[in-house]
């Protein structure tokens, strides 16, 4: 308390009645006397520092001619051209921006409606797809349905459809004559195939395929809720459908 | 105007408003007028006569720039003080930082080439002469104490012995309460003491 009534006291910010009982503290107590003027010495010795005189004039045009040169300095050709070039490399990385931008969003809007024209396909597909299971191989049976069709018995309609959609036919060779064996494959043919025909033509490749199974081949689809159907039930479900996806599968 | 005219004469109003309006003579008006103020801040601050100057025309370049932020919610003069302050904090601890890397070197400046020159204020030795030298020396050992004190209880020495501020302008100017003030003040004056032998 004493101690900071003395710091009051010493900057003139001391109350009355704390001022006259610091006094009479004072005039009592000879260590906090001399404690009092060992400080009021110091600041009044610091209080004569040393004090600096300016030039009138000097020191004025030196502030104020510094003041225009970085005034200047903020209107260089170099700073404007540095400053051009960055406006223009702004500009440019804007514009390549959205450009990237666009082409991204563009991309995605193709890919969306892509995919979507595949889902309903999909979905089309689903609901018109029959499945031929033919117990024979595919080379056994893709001869006979040659043999049937040198014989007459096939026409080009349905021989046609299969050599443009699969590439069993690619670089079959018929040797001796047009017997069944004469018929050769450049290489094994996929066990299952996928074509689209009318309905009456998958009901004549179910008819070739009775003549090289060593089982009845099954011709079968799958109705609008999940049940499997034969083909005269399919296709009371898809009435006039005039095409099916035809998937044929052989067992062996 | 009203606001500056609060803490502000009302010249010192008009010149502050013609400043934030980019008047450069203005300016000029005001460079003069605070030169000596801020010259004797920085020196009483910093303790270095070298550096005086290229000190004080960074705090003037300062304060052309901020003036337009200057808001009258204390006299010029304090936040003028503020700016010396922080500047010199920034200069010292820069000044601290390369001195640890290179060898100071401080360009050699005549006397013709300065703006400013020292006057002593201690009486004159014709007085008294015995008398004036040992006030001259616990002045020195005071002030040496006084720069070897840590930067908070130096500077606010300096603010209140110095300078004459009141309490309250010195918790304005450091943004401290009167507490705070008042407690370092107390510590500071303790701690000068403590370091010159004056009985």
């Amino acid at each position: 308390m004493v101690r900071r009534w003395l710091n009051e006291y010493l900057d003139g910010e001391i109350g009355l009645a704390d001022k006259a009982e610091l006094e009479r503290l004072m005039a009592e107590d000879k260590q906090l006397r001399q404690e009092y003027k060992e400080l009021r010495r110091i600041g009044l010795l610091l209080g004569s520092i040393a004090e600096v005189s300016v030039h009138p004039q000097r020191f004025r045009q030196k502030v104020m001619g510094a003041i225009e040169a970085q005034e200047r300095s903020y209107f260089t050709p170099q700073r404007a051209f540095a400053s051009a070039m960055l406006v223009a490399l702004i500009v440019v990385g804007l514009t390549f921006g959205l450009f990237v931008y666009q082409q991204k969003m563009l991309a995605h809007t193709n890919l969306g409606s892509t995919s979507n024209i595949v889902e309903s396909t999909k979905r089309a597909e689903q609901a018109l797809a029959l499945t031929l299971t033919i117990d024979a191989t595919p080379e056994k049976y893709f001869s006979r349905l040659l043999d049937e069709y040198h014989l007459g018995m096939v026409d080009n309609s349905l021989v046609n459809p299969l050599v443009q959609q699969t590439s069993v036919f690619e670089g079959a060779v018929c040797t001796e004559g047009l017997s069944l064996r004469s018929i050769r494959f450049p290489k094994p043919l996929p066990r299952a195939l996928r074509v689209r025909v009318t309905p009456w033509q998958a009901l004549t490749l179910k008819r070739i395929a009775e003549g090289v199974s060593t089982q009845n081949p099954a011709l079968w689809g799958i109705s609008r809720d999940g049940r499997s159907l034969g083909f005269d039930e399919f296709m009371q479900e898809h009435p006039g459908a005039p095409e099916v996806i035809l998937r044929l599968e052989f067992a062996q | 105007m009203d606001t500056y005219l609060e803490y502000n004469s009302p010249e010192v109003s008009d010149l502050i408003l013609r400043c934030q309006a980019g008047d450069r003579g203005a300016f000029d008006e005001l460079v003069a007028r605070y030169q000596r103020y801020v010259f004797n801040l920085i020196y009483q601050h910093l303790g270095d006569i070298d550096e005086i100057e290229d000190v004080a025309q960074e705090v003037f370049l300062r304060i052309y720039k901020f003036i337009r932020k200057y808001r009258g919610n204390a006299s010029l003069e304090s936040w003028v003080y503020k700016i010396v302050l922080n500047y010199c904090r920034t200069h010292a601890r820069r000044r601290s930082a390369l001195s640890r890397l290179f060898a100071p070197i401080y360009p050699v400046k005549h006397d013709d080439e300065r703006s400013y020159e020292l006057l002593d204020i201690l009486p004159d030795a014709s007085y008294d002469p015995a008398k004036t030298v040992e006030q001259r020396r616990i002045a020195q050992d005071i002030l040496d104490a006084v720069y070897s004190l840590p930067e908070i209880y130096r500077n606010i020495l300096i603010m209140r012995e110095v300078n004459e501020l009141s309490y309250e302008e010195i918790a304005e100017i450091l943004g401290i309460s009167i507490g705070t003030v008042k407690s370092r003040i107390s510590r500071a004056r303790d701690l000068v003491r403590q370091k010159v032998k004056l009985s």
